[in-house]
């Protein structure tokens, strides 16, 4: 009996699942999108609901004309939800033609770029408009129990979770049965085919994105009552509904509908099993199951699972090719030390928060840069080196510069292991597993008490070297940040920058562009294409640990929070702004973007932008994907591109011209399928 | 509060829930307890450390600890597992977007155990979305609360009045940051200009005991409070209770810090 009641309790979270889950599928079967804003949608327009029906006032999304006044006492269920569902279809016709339909023929990464950035803003405009404190809604369902033993169930889940059932039988009715449905099918199948057909792939998208966000309002609107609005706790939702979706393999509304409620049935299960039986795990497993799931799936049918039939004409952001590496590093360790040098304490920390965000972002060019592959896990990465860092320096006593080369080598396992299911699978699908991945890590290790060090952090020993200190603070030293520990942030970063350079120019860097252009060719003149990815994942984590040490050092004392999963998909967004296949792009991302970095303490001081940032991020980032896809360092960071701009004189050095194969400029080729392009 | 080199004049996270387990089992006579935390290491930490030796040392054996794990929008569940055996109270050790579904769960559910919640559920706008379900559940407060006649909150109330910006929420943050610059302005007057060094400052704060604390109670650093937080100087908690909406004081100070681990 007992356990037939948790199977209940679960149904509240699952019909969140299953509901938000249905709205993704659209979104993907539509425009390719995995929609990672998909939480973030649900949540504004719940917002919306909520003021309506509490203030009577509409809120836009339009900082300065924020809200009109239609009724002082607050509107009815009816009017409230009613509006706020036209809202969301508006919004989601202008997100699909403002944001996606310009993106439509572009690669996952710049897809999985702009929904990150729409994330971003959507969070940002609801801190702005609505706070950051939690809004608890009134209930919309009738409040009424059902008894079962000793406990009741609360009836209004059950009726929630047959909402979430009708809905997908309607949509499973709606997409197999009506013109409007095949058509939808058609076009994801092969754009190409239903264009000939006569159909018009982006009507059929608009239309698919208008039902989704009308949907995604719904769930919001309807779970509500059970939980809690915060800008952050929906967008929280989209790993188990990446989980139920990717289940139901971005197609089938039943099977995701299904899954969505088994999920949150069997964790309301697990928690009284957790609970009875104390030797059970019970620290991060509920939050790790969805990551199992999508694992396993991955795994067992991670061939099998659909990528969409799109056209694709654009390639992924331009990769530079660094010259002169000697020199730029002389030149960098020269501005960069003057820099640490001279300026005063709050921009002196702004720097070295932006040379450490750097680190980070560097990670991202090997990988996703030069290999085309997309991770949304680096700052897991990142934790792990800061953790471990913290353990050999407090536990085994192993000082600077070991300790932290040695947490970045400690690192490369989970970047191996993380990277595994790229053997089977890309591009979306792929950000999805490392998505997942940074979840179940930041579940299971970030917050479980003994590696990330509980309640008080993880302690993290100044580094020195002989007797003299390289610490950002010193008992004996009252200036902070102490510039030392931002000329060791500096030369970290430009050694990182020397050895990715180094790998650019080497065969295996060859090898990732070639296998970034095109697996399956890469495989047909013999480079090993799994070796290629194990490889780039192995050091891209290394990089990524080695910035979480430099973190680490920075913070003194590590906590979970540092390295949350969200924050990731903040840095893949910093750094395909900078220009995410170039070195010179992971130091323009850590200057002008990094969160506390230096342009930000600058912005923040002339002009308050602090509150800003978020927003300014994440309309930025979807700015940048659609209209400067290669960074804002596109190569005028190169010596040469310089010599041309400043000394047009100059003549340019004799070179011999790069294979053409291993280029990925960007060039409008002939419309090829996806799978082959990433 | 783990810094050595730091004062800290309310306990919050260190002081709450050692008060919390402490009144639970002195004043609501617990026999059995099921504790409801969130997944996250802070939440692990503060049971392991703060609450069930505080029970323990009071005798409460039967505790059952329940993890509840942000990507679950639903608490019932969690309400429900922590509620298996039939306890007599319940704690909630979470945060604030917790504490109204808790509340409505436990009614849902037909739970009988008396709920306990951190202060930081005592927000107007969350006992709203509670209504009549928050009813009966008991929290703390590191301050006098605000309405409560004390005169400190009632210099603190005016200057709110008439300097405040709007919109600022009179809650124990506030509270906090108004309390913790009077205390310090009083330390600063003793030490007397031309004298302040980071040395002084701290030596004011730690010499002697029992300092006046603005709108809470007196404070006294030693660095030996609470073991492996040297920063907290008052651990102590007012427990009010939940009455027709409002939170009202129960009375009393309590500090449930001397029984936990080091």
């Amino acid at each position: 009996v007992s356990t037939i009641v948790f199977l209940l309790l679960g149904l509240g979270s699952g019909s969140a699942f299953a509901l938000l889950g249905l709205g993704l599928i659209l979104e993907y079967r539509s425009s390719g999108v995995v929609n990672f804003a998909h939480g973030a949608i649900a949540m504004y327009i719940t917002y919306v609901y909520v003021e309506l029906r509490d203030n009577g006032e509409l809120v836009f999304p339009v900082l300065g004309f924020n809200h009109i006044n239609l009724s002082a006492a607050g509107l009815g269920f009816i009017a409230s939800a009613g509006i706020s569902l036209v809202y969301a279809a508006v919004l989601g016709l202008l997100i699909y033609l403002l944001v996606f339909r310009p993106l439509r023929h572009w690669p996952a990464l710049a897809r999985i770029a702009a929904s990150v950035g729409l994330m971003l803003a959507l969070q940002a405009i609801a801190v702005l408009n609505f706070g950051t404190a939690t809004f608890s809604v009134d209930p919309i369902l009738p409040v009424s129990s059902l008894q079962i033993g000793s406990l009741r169930v609360p009836l209004d889940q059950v009726y929630l979770a047959g909402i979430a059932v009708a809905i997908s039988g309607l949509l499973a009715v709606v997409y197999r049965r009506t013109r409007f449905g095949i058509a939808t099918t058609a076009a994801a199948e092969d754009e190409v085919a239903a264009s000939l057909a006569g159909l018009s792939p982006s009507r059929i998208a608009a239309l698919n994105w208008v039902i989704a966000s009308v949907l995604a309002g719904a769930a919001g609107i309807l779970i509500a009552p059970i939980t809690t609005l915060s800008p952050a706790t929906y967008t929280l939702f989209i790993v188990p509904v990446l989980g139920a979706a990717l289940l139901g393999r971005f197609r089938s509304f039943t099977v995701t509908t299904a899954v969505g409620l088994a999920l949150g049935m069997l964790a309301s299960v697990l928690l009284e099993l957790q609970a009875a039986h104390t030797w059970l795990p019970s620290n991060g497993t509920q939050e790790g199951l969805p990551f199992l799931l999508i694992l396993f799936v991955m795994y067992v049918g991670g061939r099998a699972l659909p990528e969409r039939g799109a056209i694709i004409d654009r390639r992924l952001p331009s990769v530079g090719s660094p010259a002169r590496i000697l020199r730029s590093c002389v030149v960098s360790l020269a501005v960069g030390a003057a820099a640490v040098l001279l300026l005063p304490g709050g921009y002196r920390a702004g720097l070295i928060s932006s040379l450490v965000a750097a680190c980070v972002c560097m990670s991202f060019v090997v990988l996703t840069g030069y290999l085309g592959q997309v991770s949304l896990a680096q700052l897991t990465f990142a934790g792990i080196g800061g953790f471990t860092l913290g353990h050999l320096s407090v536990s085994l006593g192993i000082g600077f510069p070991f300790a932290p080369i040695l947490a970045g080598l400690l690192t490369v396992p989970a970047g191996l292991l993380v990277g595994l299911p790229a053997l089977r699978v890309r591009g979306v699908n792929l950000a999805v597993v490392t998505l997942a991945a940074a979840a179940a890590v930041d579940a299971l290790l970030f917050n479980g008490g003994w590696f990330s060090g509980g309640f008080s952090g993880q302690q993290v020993p100044s580094p020195h070297i002989g007797g003299l200190n390289l610490g950002i603070a010193a008992a004996t030293d009252t200036g902070y940040p102490r510039a030392a520990f931002g000329l060791v942030a500096l030369v970290v970063l430009v050694l990182l920058g020397v050895l990715v350079a180094r790998l650019r120019g080497s065969p295996a860097g060859r090898q990732f562009l070639a296998v970034r252009s095109n697996e399956r060719a890469a495989a047909s003149i013999g480079i090993n294409v799994a070796g290629a990815k194990l490889l780039a994942f192995g050091m891209s984590a290394f990089i990524a640990g080695v910035g979480g040490a430099l973190i680490g050092y920075q913070q003194r004392v590590l906590t979970g929070d540092s390295f949350d999963v969200f924050t990731s998909l903040s840095f893949l967004a910093m750094a395909y702004i900078g220009g995410i296949g170039r070195i010179s792009g992971a130091v323009a991302a850590g200057m002008l973007l990094a969160p506390g970095g230096l342009a930000v303490t600058i912005g923040d001081h002339f002009f308050a932008l602090s509150n800003y940032q978020l927003l300014i991020g994440g309309v930025g980032l979807i700015f940048m994907v659609i209209r400067h896809p290669n960074g804002l360092v596109p190569g005028g960071l190169t010596w040469a591109g310089l010599e041309q701009r400043f000394r047009p004189s100059a003549a340019a050095p004799a070179a011999p011209a790069p294979p053409r194969v291993m280029t990925a400029e960007p060039t409008r080729t002939a419309p090829h399928r996806a799978e082959d392009s990433q | 509060m783990f810094s050595s080199s730091s004062v800290q004049f309310a306990g919050f996270a260190v002081g709450v829930f050692p008060a919390l387990a402490s009144y639970a089992a002195q004043e609501l006579h617990a026999k059995s307890v099921g504790v409801i935390v969130p997944d996250i290491g802070v939440g692990i930490h503060a049971y392991k450390y703060y609450i069930q030796p505080v029970f323990s040392h009071f005798g409460v054996k039967d505790i059952r600890e329940v993890l509840s794990n942000s990507q679950n929008p639903d608490y019932s569940s969690s309400v429900a597992a922590a509620a298996q055996g039939g306890p007599n109270v319940l704690l909630y050790v979470g945060n604030s977007s917790g504490c109204a579904p808790v509340m409505q769960a436990r009614v849902q559910l037909g739970i009988q155990a008396t709920l306990i919640v951190p202060g930081g559920c005592a927000d107007p706008r969350l006992l709203k979305a509670a209504g009549a379900d928050a009813n009966g559940v008991y929290l703390n407060s590191d301050y006098y609360p605000v309405g409560s006649g004390n005169s400190d909150v009632v210099t603190f109330e005016a200057a709110m009045k008439k300097y405040g910006p709007p919109n600022v929420p009179m809650d124990e943050f506030t509270q906090e940051g108004f309390g913790s610059i009077i205390n310090i302005q009083r330390a600063f007057s003793k030490i007397g200009v031309g004298h302040l060094t980071t040395a002084s400052i701290l030596r004011e704060f730690r010499t002697g005991g029992d300092h006046p604390n603005f709108m809470t109670h007196p404070y006294t650093c030693n660095g030996h409070l609470v073991p492996g937080a040297p920063a907290i100087c008052n651990a102590a908690q007012r427990i009010l209770i939940i009455k027709n909406g409002k939170p009202t004081e129960v009375g009393g100070w309590y500090d449930g810090t001397p029984y936990i681990k080091p």
